[in-house]
This record gives C-alpha cells, structure tokens and sequence, in this order.
C-alpha cells in the first residue's frame, strides 16, 4: 500500500513545497511508466529525459531544459526513500518502483524482481468466521473443524485451504490501470534505453499518453484505486501553507516590497529583475565565481585551456574563414561532444576563456549562439561606402527624435518587421539598426560586443545569409550589412522586406513581397560611365511605387554624376540636389513633398522621413515650409546654384 | 534590465550559492541562481 508505506517515513526537512511537487509529479510518471512492472521491479529514468519532457510540457512556466536538470535533480535527490540516483556512464539516472519506494531499500540491498507470490495474496481477506449458530449447524453435521479459522492469508504464505477465494481482490496488475489514451499528448522523450538493465522503459514512455493520467491509477498493493498516491518525502505540501512568520515582506527598493510567501515564479515574474540586479552585484564580489553571458560557474571548477590550445582555436577560426559557434569549436578542435559528461563545463569554460583573450578573439553571438570570430577573418558584405563612413551615415539614428515609428508588428506571436528598400540600403546591401530593427534584433550580450552575426534564411530562394548587425558605438550609428546578393538578385529599390523572428535570438527568417512579373525602367548607377541612367528591367517582386525611383517622377537626374565624398557629406548639399531631382520649379524656388524628397535624398546617404522633415525645417534660409500643407516645402539655391 | 535595489546579498547566502553551484557540478544560468537565492530568503524568514 504506498500510501501506508509512505506516511510511516519521515519527510526530509530541507524540501521546499515546489520541490515536493515536482517529485510528485515525476513519481506518478514513473509509476505511469512502470504500470505493468512488477512491483518491486525498478522503474528507471535519465535526467535528461525528465528535463527534457517536463521543458516540453513547460512546467511552471519553464521550457529549459538545463534549468529544469537542476530543478529536477534537486527534487528528486532530497527523497532518497523514493528515488535511487545513480550514475550510469556519466549520465544522471533516478529509479523507483511502481509502491513509490527506491528501489534499494525494498529488500535490504537485494532487489528482487519478482513479486508475483506476494501479490497473488495481497489484499486476501480473511474467509468470515462462522457465528456460534453456524458452528454449532456443522457440529450437528457431523463436521470437525477448528474453533478458529486461520488469519487471513499473509502476502507471503503459502497457499492453504483457506487461501485466496474469489472473494480476493485480483492483482490489480490484472486491470489495465489506465487506458492508454491515444489522443492525449505524447510524452516529449521517449527514453532511449542505452543500458540494457532490467529497466528497460521503452515500450512505456514510447506510448502517446498522458502524464497526469496516472493519478487515476491504481497501485498493484491496493485493492481500491488509490487517486494520488504521494511519494515518500513528497507530501502534498503545495496546498499547505509554510510556517507562518510575523513578516515575510523585503524591501528591494525604496517603495518596492516583495511578499516571500508568494510561489517563487510569481516572484520572478514581478520582482526578477530586483533579485538579478541584486545577486550579479553580490557574485560579482566573489572572486571564485566566474560568468560567461548569463552563465555561472567556480572559477576553480573551470576546464584549463593552454595558450596551445587557444592558438588551434584561432588556427580553426581562419581555416574555416568565418565566424564560429563554440559547439563547433569544441567538436572540431577539442573532440567533445554535446552527450559527454563535462561538456557543458568545457563549454563554459572556452567561451569564458576567448572572452578574456580580447586581443585575439571577438564574440559575435547571443545567449542562444555563442558565435566566436578573430581578427583576419574576412569581413561580412561589400558596400560601396567604407565602414566608418555607413557607421557615420547612420548616426542620426541614435537620435530619438530623428527616427521613424517602429514598422513591426506582431504575427502569430513573432515580430514581423516590413520595410521598404532605399537606393542606399539597396546598393550597399544594408539595413539601418533603426527603431524596428533595435525591437526585432537581439541585443549584445557581452557589455563590450561590438556585432552580433544574424542567421537569415530565405525561404524563397532556399539559402541562408549570414549578415551582421553591427551595434552603435561612439557617435556612429547601427547597421545590418551582407544582404547585396540578397538585394541585388532579387530586389530592386522599392521592394518590399519582409523580416520575421526565427528559432533562435538571432535566426530570421527573409522575404521580399512578391508581384507580378513585370518590367519597369528604374534608376540605376553606370559604373563604367559614372552616370545615373535609367535602366529596363524585369522584376517579380513587388514594389512601393511613391518609393521608386521612376523617370516619370525623377527624369532630370538621368546623366548626372553622383556627389563627391565631401558633398555627400554636407546635409545642404544633399537636401538642395534631392530638390533639384524632385521638385517643381517655382520662381527662383523648388517645391517638393517630403514623400518625393525622401527616395532621391536616399540615394547617397540614408534619411528618414524625421530626419529629413527636422533638417528642412530647421536649416535656415535655404528651406521653408509650407504652412499651409503639411510636409511639403521649398528650397530657395543660393546664387550660385540657380 | 537593470533596477535599483537596496537589496543584497549577505556572504552567507553568497557561500550557500556557491556550494550549490559546486554540488550541481555544471554551470548555471543567472535565474537559476536567483531562484536558489529566493529560496534562501525564504528559508531565513521561515526559521525566524
């Protein structure tokens, strides 16, 4: 009877209520797992597979399944009268049996698998003694028979005449003790049985069944169906209270107070970032505690790593000419593999490593992709422009006030961000690090990170581009860089983005909206004439027609050369020829709409539509606005210029 | 995201983390760690 078996040991005193539940909850899934066992027979589990499937079933909120290793293994460690740990070839592994007791401690030591003896009489009940009036009917008869009838028949007695009668409870491993429900969530892991012990679980987790479902079951030890049969030291304290105190409210910050007694997820979830702000100060004053990211380790526990070692690391990094992960790292240089016992501290410790190494090594990656580069490794994108030069282009967009709303939304739970392509970002093959892209991309995870490499995968052509977001720093803004063949072999100015969050931080997936077919003359830069012509040419995707730069709209700028590196610099320069491309001569003025103004100004230095309407609004004589339309304005040239 | 506290740990909490950690024998993530100190904080105000 587990329950019996249960309340007569003692609970562990250090288990907390969350602990006690997730126990429970891993016992009547093993016990689940174990129904047709024997009773004594053990019911056997990795730790990688428990993670695993309570990641999936995201329990209390938590789909890591590292995180969840730690959890479980902690639970399940503090109730040694119900669950055995054991290693198994490095890898971490809890046994039970199907009374919710481990294994070990059934029988002194010796497990002894086979019960059927037992169980055959468990549950007997004694045949109902005779009353005086019925002995005294058999003594009339002529009958001899004791004055008592033996006790019932003990579990293991042998069989005697009084043994079981169909009065007895059959073995209740007789009754199917839950049906298997085929339409009930499969469990996330089938347990792969890598060891051949007795306690192979294959056929009982490969089921599609339910997890919770075993609450129904009944233990083979009891006659009647036990609903919740607790484990040992996991009494169902979730419903208790804890010992109550005078006070279990703490002050985080002036005015902000968090109540202890509240369940510890619910306090994460309001008052998380207290605690993390609080605890990485305090870890960071313990010299033997060490972090990579948002990792944690003892600095004395780390894996060494030789200058030797480094030396291949960076050998690698150049042989394969581009950023890599240090999964790959660990694989190709140092031949360990994810399964193995001390990966994750090698891990660690080489990423934690190559961070102290600045001189050689520059991370590129995110919490979920830990990307390594070196210097010499050749760079990411082609761009017309050099890099300080797009970095200083783009500084307005560290300017709040100079940015356009964000253009991301939400679709099916992921950030969708759609945006229309400008001749710049066109012919360089960048995007600006703007308002949108700050929301859609990940942040840097290192204090110091410079770039961060974005996996983008093009569904439509079946390629995956590896591009680089390249972060603000100084007085030079952001941009994302690598995406010209993109661009160039499929886009046109005008075409329209579409960028959405993948599997990963950094992992997107790219796609242009598509059109009809069709062919329009658009602007394009001669190189071999070092012109501006307008060009015919087919394309399929669609395409913002008030952002295309059509000879129809901007017919004057054909033959013309492009401005020099000193006046593309200057704001008035690039403003006064956008007019003069765009705008309807006026007297001695032009006259433009923002909207005209915003693709042809777009075609030597990045702008937005805040950018633009700030500049002519507050660049004395030369610009105006019109008053009595909104966004539309004049440029009166200089002398010299008209 | 950083906030303001006034909250910190006490060196004996700070040992108490690290001995987990050590126990646990692999590295852990920051909420991880957190959770543990939460619980800590529990426990102390459970035994006053």
């Amino acid at each position: 009877m587990v329950q019996q078996l249960n309340q007569d040991q003692t609970t562990e005193p250090q288990m907390t209520p969350e602990q006690q539940e997730l126990a429970n909850t891993i016992l009547k899934l093993m016990q689940y797992q174990g129904r047709i066992y024997a009773n004594n027979r053990p019911i056997r589990q990795t730790l990688k597979n428990l993670a695993e499937y309570l990641a999936g079933e995201k329990y209390q909120g938590i789909e890591d399944p590292t995180e969840l290793s730690t959890l479980v293994d902690q639970a399940l460690s503090a109730s040694p009268k119900v669950f055995l740990r054991e290693e198994e070839d490095g890898e971490v592994v809890f046994k039970t049996t199907k009374k919710g007791v481990a294994p070990e401690l059934e029988t002194g030591n010796k497990i002894n698998p086979h019960s059927f003896r037992n169980r055959l009489y468990e549950g007997a009940r004694p045949v109902a003694e005779p009353t005086p009036d019925e002995l005294a009917s058999r003594s009339r008869a002529g009958e001899s028979h004791p004055t008592n009838l033996p006790k019932a028949a003990e579990a293991t007695s042998a069989p005697t005449a009084t043994a079981p009668t169909p009065s007895v409870t059959p073995p209740a491993n007789r009754t199917p003790v839950v049906q298997p429900a085929t339409s009930q969530p499969a469990v996330a892991q089938p347990p792969k049985p890598a060891t051949p012990p007795v306690v192979e679980p294959v056929p009982a987790i490969a089921e599609p069944a339910p997890v919770i479902q075993p609450v129904q079951q009944a233990p083979v030890a009891q006659p009647a169906p036990e609903p919740t049969p607790a484990p040992v030291e996991v009494a169902p304290v979730a419903e208790a209270a804890p010992v109550a105190t005078a006070s279990r409210i703490i002050e985080l910050a002036p005015g902000v107070e968090a109540d202890l007694s509240l369940p510890t997820n619910q306090i994460m979830s309001e008052f998380g970032n207290h605690f993390r702000t609080a605890l990485v100060k305090g870890l960071q004053s313990n010299n033997n505690l060490v972090n990579f990211g948002n990792e944690w380790f003892l600095e004395d526990m780390t894996t060494h790593y030789s200058k030797g070692d480094l030396r291949r690391v960076r050998e690698y990094i150049l042989e394969m000419g581009g950023p890599v992960t240090s999964g790959d790292i660990m694989n190709d240089v140092f031949n360990k593999r994810p399964q193995e016992g001390d990966y994750s501290i090698g891990r660690f410790s080489l990423d934690y490593r190559l961070s102290r190494e600045k001189k050689d090594f520059e991370f590129a990656g995110t919490n979920d992709d830990h990307i390594w580069t070196t210097t010499g490794v050749p760079t990411i994108g082609t761009t017309r422009y050099k890099a300080t030069e797009i970095g200083t282009d783009y500084k307005f967009l560290e300017d709040a006030a100079l940015v356009d709303p964000s253009e991301v939304r939400t679709e099916n739970g992921k950030l969708v961000w759609e945006h229309t392509l400008t001749f710049y970002e066109y012919e360089n093959g960048v995007l600006p690090y703007d308002t949108s892209a700050k929301t859609i991309f990940p942040k840097p995870l290192l204090e110091e990170q410079k770039s961060v490499i974005l996996r983008l995968e093009a569904p439509q052509l079946d390629v995956i581009y590896n591009a680089e977001l390249r972060y603000p720093s100084g007085n030079r803004g952001g941009w994302i860089v690598g995406l010209e063949g993109f661009f160039s072999d499929n886009l046109v100015p005008g075409a329209v983005l579409v960028i959405s969050q993948g599997n990963k931080s950094n992992h997107f997936l790219i796609e242009y909206k598509q059109g009809e077919e069709q062919e329009a003359r658009l602007l394009f830069w001669d190189e071999r004439r070092q012109r501006f012509v307008f060009r015919p040419i087919i394309f399929a995707c669609a395409i913002n027609r008030e952002d295309a730069l059509t000879p129809d709209r901007y017919s004057r700028i054909e033959g013309q050369h492009r401005l020099d590196e000193s006046e593309r610099k200057r704001n008035e320069t690039v403003l006064a020829t956008a007019f003069e491309y765009a705008g309807q001569r006026q007297g001695d003025s032009y006259y433009a709409l923002l909207d005209d103004l915003h693709p042809v100004a777009n075609i030597d230095r990045p702008f937005s539509h805040a950018y633009l309407r700030s500049l002519l609004s507050s660049s004395g004589a030369m610009f105006r606005q019109d008053e009595s339309i909104p966004d539309a304005f004049y440029y009166k040239p200089p002398t010299s210029r008209r | 995201m950083e906030e303001n506290t006034t909250l910190t740990p006490t060196s004996e909490q700070l040992e108490k983390l690290a001995d987990w950690l050590r126990r646990s024998g692999r590295p852990q993530a920051l909420d991880m760690l957190v959770r543990r100190y939460i619980e800590f904080l529990k426990e102390a105000t459970t035994t006053k």
